[in-house]
């Protein structure tokens, strides 16, 4: 039962945290990305029409990352390119993502009410390991995108605080001009970092379409990539921490399917709202010393 | 206190001649000629001429706006000239970029740091060398201890983040930056020697007296191994004790050049000024403090005899903790009574802002377990909207972040204070022609250039933001208190005296005036009673207490940790 | 070209690119779902304006986005990130159900809704402002996921205590007439209703305040430099507080008038994301009135013109989302200042004005005052 609930909570978890750790890198290089929920819809999208017109889930999982990548770009050129306000581009992103894949989901497959058949992802399991009790299931029999996820917290935990690579990202998000007067090529890198997040997106879209969700519906990431916004908050802006926000996300999300399958008169929107109200309240505890990238948000405009 | 000339008994022979001395032989390391840069209509930089030799330290010379920052922002890479040539190492060379001026071997510090504030000393300079992989911590910290060693720039413990310096460990971090940064060799086991060309723009503003001498041990030493430096300042006594060479600009020209020693101070400030060397030896109020020679810097100003007009600003044992949880005030007791003049001394990062913080009335917002008692004429301060009814004018230290807001058009800049505020519009509703015309006046009052009310704030120069700061503050009909921070910062020489006169007006007419000043200059030429700050505490310096004293105490020796 | 019609060119500039944005997206939407092209952009322009109807069916689209654009641009101008707007919404259209419907009937009860509405939206505003104003915890997460609260207490509301006694759809009761907007003008088919100049005036009182009020001076000082509005005295955090709270009521304002107004009763996905899309109206116009009812109006006929090119050209109306969101993209690309100091360098203007702009821009806060 528990090996199932903890399975079950990962797997909620794997869009978030493949987001949010998208968002984190964009973040620590100075740029706030609001545009995420609409990157990860058009990698749900994506993933849905090319996993349901070939039949093949891992063709949905690259058409995602494609898709991720290129609306990410867009919103790159809008924002740091032309160093149009972050805001106004995130928003636009996500009207566009909204209407876009709306749109463009009637015209493909019409509005019958019949919701999409998607070939789901397939679970791999890891030999051995995945025999382990309570957490066998959860960390070693999912599907890949899981572990990608799960491998890339640590790697980008390493990344940031321990290569030089890491500190240039770092550098663009406290204090660009210095970066920009020891000649490191900021536009260029927040672009390459914002591309990256789309690919990553474009990937928690595919994890819902093809296996959260396992269809897709309009405005099916339901507020998803908002949430990963508050989780790379309420991690201060660190990896480890994102991976435990994305966690818990998925724990209240497990959690509301418990409640729902067994509880008797308690509404159900209740624990459809549990998931937010429990983030809300984790934004509460106290700051501690880390806080956000000094030039979060902040318009970049030399030349 | 002034650091000793170098000129007596160091060994150097090559002080006296210049490249244009036809028995000297050694070509310049750096030749400008004619170089012209124009921004727009205005010709910042008009066909200067400008050498430079291996070995040898130079100072570039002139007021604000005289193209000094300009003529090295062109040297190292930033700029293109419009016209001219420049050699460097003997070829005539084009740089595109910062870079290429980098690795052609010119190092340049600029007078606002660029570091990381919350990255360690270690990390800043490893982001100057530019490593892309694997950079374990004691790996970065043992590359920055080998490169401070290679350099002899002592920075300290390279783990501690810039946040937690001084101003003058910062300064030294920049230097060994910029020096790494020009450094080819990675693993740092090279040469010993730092860049061809390191260019320091107003390196001595931040620092005290016994800091500065440091700085220059550091670059006599970096030139003696063959450097050259170029000390770009307004700062004509420090620079007389360090140059070598001295170069003068005005008005984007090279109007002289030539040995320090051939330079009479007087001269020196007259050819800055512009004014004839009698005028200035008349009336030296003409030449503010910082460029006029240092003539008296041993017998300090006499003071006037302790008031017994009533005080007006009561701050009693202010406490506080800032955002990092260091401390900022320690126990900060002070009275400023009506009709005085009192300075606070102090380098920047020891508690001023929180001092202005606090006399403002929102230190409870900034500062944590802030306790302590604030009064000003006699009411009990507990919120800005309290300070402000009290009658007391804020002149922030830093004018764009605290002053005025940049996009809002002056003459609703000018109504940046909730008194003059409430006392425009009464009842609620701004009434815009005579805000308007108002404005029109306090902008021709305080000279503020180009005087039109609509325009906003942030497009007018530093200067002018300054002045609008002033006309805002100042311009009120009678403060009961000013607070002032750093009132002639970016101000010529005309505004900074006018500054001062209005600041020993409003005195005269009563008001309080206290005002903070990283600058010793400042301090010394417009107090009645001095005190310094240091590390949240403040230091009464008694009329008897020299210049170099208080340098001392700014620099927290004498005090007792 | 000379300032005066570099000036004109420069205020016209955006709402061509607008239309010509969304026009073109229409037709190559259209075209590639398979209609003609030419079909769905007559569509969708006679949709919005080509009879009274339609232009009534744009006015009565347009309340609720002038009122959140409203909303969204006193916080914006203020500096408070306001992604709410939609969450206050709907907080408002429950509150304003309870009092139409729990409450007897009685005479002037619309206006009791209209207030139980403005209220409750701005008790929505509350919680996310307590946290950025104590907690220094950022707006934009928080009035996010109350977004989502928001619509799943609608959707428990009107499938629980507040649903309609025949217990059939997930719909509240019909609302009174007394708690109803009286409709005015009923040849243009009945639609237009007393919220729709309603609406228009708080837009323009919300600029008013904003530009001509001490209130709106500090707000706008607030916005823009913090620290700067501290240091000149002014109640910074009471102030944002107030602003917050009047943004949520606007929004939450706006619920009330739609339900009064048009829909008589509350249901399940009541909103459209009118929230979300009020940012961009807000935002397309420039955080200042008259270009917010410009966009509002824009978006309204957007709305209108794409059902009626769903009708004609079978193109999904959902597409005027799209649309909208290409066009402020669009919109906010060209206006970026880094256009604008290419296009002066190519004119010859000098470095040192592009310098002073640049350093105002970088200077912190992303949008006008």
């Amino acid at each position: 039962m528990l090996d199932a609930f903890l399975a079950a909570a990962v797997a909620l978890a794997t869009p978030i945290l493949l987001a949010a750790l998208g968002e984190l890198l964009v973040e620590r290089a100075g740029v706030l990305n609001i545009g995420l929920e609409g990157m990860m819809l058009v990698g749900a999208f994506a993933a849905a029409a090319a996993a349901a017109s070939s039949g093949s889930p891992l063709a949905g999982v690259a058409a995602a990352a494609v898709a991720g990548l290129a609306i990410a770009l867009v919103f790159a050129l809008v924002a740091v390119t032309l160093a149009a306000d972050q805001i106004i581009a995130g928003a636009a992103v996500n009207l566009i993502a909204l209407g876009g894949t709306g749109a463009l989901y009637r015209v493909l497959y019409g509005d019958t009410g019949a919701a999409l058949v998607l070939p789901t992802l397939p679970r791999v399991a890891i030999p051995g390991l995945s025999s382990l009790p309570v957490v066998g299931d959860a960390l070693f029999r999912q599907h890949a995108l899981v572990y990608v996820s799960l491998v890339l917290v640590p790697v980008l935990s390493v990344v940031l605080a321990h290569t030089g690579l890491g500190l240039r990202l770092r550098a663009l998000g406290e204090h660009p001009l210095a970066a920009a007067s020891l000649g490191l090529r900021v536009r260029g890198m927040r672009v390459a970092a914002i591309g990256a997040s789309g690919v990553l997106a474009g990937l928690g879209g595919a994890a819902l379409a093809l296996w959260t969700a396992g269809t897709f519906v309009e405005g099916v990431t339901a507020g998803r990539g908002f949430v990963a916004l508050a989780v790379v908050v309420f991690a201060r802006w660190s990896p480890w921490g994102t991976l435990a926000g994305a966690l818990l996300f998925g724990l209240a999300n497990a959690l509301q399917f418990q409640f729902q399958a067994s509880a008797v008169g308690v509404p159900y929107q209740l624990f459809l709202m549990l998931p937010y109200v429990v983030t809300l309240a984790a934004l509460l505890l106290p700051a501690g010393t880390t806080r956000a990238p000094r030039a979060l948000g902040a318009r970049y405009d030399r030349e | 206190m002034t650091p000793a000339h170098p000129r007596e008994g160091d060994g150097r022979a090559a002080g006296d001649r210049g490249p244009d001395d036809p028995a000297s032989g050694a070509e310049a390391l750096l030749d400008v000629r004619a170089v012209v840069k124009r921004f727009g209509a205005v010709r910042a930089l008009d066909g200067v001429d400008f050498r430079t030799r291996a070995g040898e330290i130079h100072a570039l010379l002139g007021e604000n706006g005289a193209g000094k920052s300009t003529l090295m922002n062109v040297v190292s890479g930033l700029y293109a000239p419009d016209a001219g040539a420049i050699r460097f190492g003997g070829r005539t060379v084009r740089w595109r970029s910062p870079e290429e001026a980098r690795s052609a071997g010119i190092a340049m510090v600029h007078q606002h740091f660029m570091l990381v504030p919350s990255f360690t000393i270690a990390e800043n300079v490893a982001l100057a060398r530019g490593a892309l992989g694997w950079l374990p911590r004691a790996r970065t910290e043992e590359a920055t201890r080998a490169l401070a060693a290679r350099y002899r720039v002592d920075v300290g413990d390279p783990a501690r983040r810039i946040d937690d310096i001084s101003v003058g460990d910062r300064q030294r971090v920049e230097i060994l930056k910029a020096l790494a940064a020009v450094d080819g060799d990675p693993t740092g086991a090279g040469s010993t020697a730092a860049a061809r060309l390191l260019v320091l723009d107003e390196p001595t503003a931040v620092l005290t007296p016994d800091e500065v001498a440091v700085l220059f041990e550091l670059l006599r030493d970096l030139a003696a191994h063959g450097t050259a430096v170029v000390i770009v300042t307004h700062k004509l006594a420090e620079v007389l004790a360090l140059a070598d060479r001295v170069t003068i600009l005005r008005g984007g020209r090279a109007i002289a050049s030539g040995p320090a020693a051939r330079f009479e101070p007087a001269a020196l400030a007259a050819l800055m000024v512009g004014a004839p060397a009698e005028v200035v030896a008349r009336a030296p109020e003409v030449v503010p403090a910082e460029v006029r020679p240092a003539a008296s810097s041993a017998d300090p100003r006499p003071r006037r005899a302790p008031t017994t007009a009533p005080p007006v600003i009561v701050a009693e044992r202010l406490c506080g903790h800032d955002r990092a949880g260091a401390i900022a005030l320690d126990g900060v007791s002070l009275t400023v009574a009506a009709g005085e003049i009192v300075a606070v001394a102090g380098v920047e990062g020891n508690g001023q802002w929180e001092l202005v913080a606090a006399l403002a009335g929102f230190a409870r917002d900034c500062l944590r377990g802030f306790s302590g008692r604030v009064a000003i004429a006699g009411r009990s301060i507990a919120s800005a909207a309290d300070a402000r009814d009290a009658g007391l004018a804020i002149v922030p230290a830093d004018r764009t972040t605290d002053g005025l807001v940049a996009e809002l058009p002056a003459w609703e800049n000018l109504l940046l204070a909730r008194d003059r505020l409430r006392a425009m519009a009464p009842r609620g509703v701004v009434p815009r022609a005579r805000a308007l015309s108002e404005a029109r006046s306090a902008l021709a009052a305080y000279e503020v250039q180009p005087p039109d009310p609509l325009l906003p704030a942030g497009l007018l120069s530093g200067g002018n933001q300054q002045r609008l700061v002033l006309a805002r503050e100042l311009g009120r009909q009678r403060p009961a208190a000013i607070v002032a921070a750093n009132p002639s910062r970016g101000l010529d020489l005309a505004a900074t005296a006018a500054v001062r006169r209005r600041l020993r007006e409003h005195a005269r007419a009563g008001a309080a005036v206290l005002v903070l000043s990283t600058d010793l200059d400042e301090v010394e030429e417009i107090a009645d009673r001095i005190v310094v700050l240091y590390r949240g505490r403040l230091i009464d310096a008694p009329s008897s207490t020299t210049r170099a004293a208080i340098g001392r105490l700014m620099a927290g020796s004498g005090v007792a940790a | 070209m000379t300032p005066a019609v570099a000036r004109a060119a420069a205020r016209v500039g955006p709402a061509v690119l607008a239309v010509a944005t969304a026009l073109s997206l229409a037709a190559a939407l259209a075209a590639i779902a398979g209609s003609d092209p030419a079909t769905a952009v007559r569509a969708l322009v006679l949709g919005s304006l080509g009879s009274t109807a339609n232009v009534a069916d744009t006015l009565v689209r347009s309340a609720p986005l002038l009122l959140c654009g409203a909303a969204v641009m006193l916080a914006f101008r203020s500096g408070i990130f306001n992604i709410g707007a939609d969450g206050q919404f709907l907080a408002g259209a429950l509150a304003a159900t309870a009092v139409a419907t729990r409450i007897r009937p009685f005479p002037g009860q619309f206006a009791c809704v209209l207030i139980a509405g403005a209220l409750a939206g701005g008790a929505w505003a509350i919680v996310p402002a307590a946290f950025r104003i104590r907690r220094d915890v950022s707006e934009v997460i928080t009035t996010i996921l109350l977004n989502f609260v928001a619509l799943y207490l609608v959707s428990w509301a009107v499938t629980g205590p507040l649903q309609e006694s025949s217990r059939a759809y997930p719909q509240s009761a019909a609302i009174p007439e007394t708690a109803r907007l009286a409709r005015f003008l009923h040849g243009t088919g009945d639609r237009l209703h007393a919220g729709i100049p309603l609406a228009f005036g708080l837009a323009a009182a919300t600029g008013g305040l904003l530009s001509f009020t001490t209130f709106g001076l500090r707000l706008r000082a607030a916005g823009l430099n913090a620290p700067a509005a501290r240091l000149a005295g002014f109640p910074v955090r009471r102030d944002l507080a107030v602003a917050f709270a009047l943004s949520g009521a606007l929004a939450g304002l706006a619920g009330a008038v739609e339900l009064a107004g048009v829909t008589h009763r509350l249901f399940d996905r009541f909103s459209p994301g009118y929230g979300y899309t009020a940012i961009a109206v807000a935002l397309l116009g420039n955080l200042r009135t008259p270009g917010t009812i410009a966009a509002a109006l824009f978006f309204a006929a957007l709305g209108a013109g794409a059902s009626a090119m769903e009708r004609s050209a079978g193109v999904s109306a959902v597409i005027a989302v799209a649309v909208q969101g290409a066009t402020l993209l669009a919109v906010a690309a060209t206006g970026a200042p880094a256009l604008a100091r290419v296009v002066q360098r190519a004119r010859g203007r000098g470095e040192a004005a592009a310098s002073e702009t640049e350093a105002a821009a970088a200077a912190g806060a992303p949008r006008g005052a």
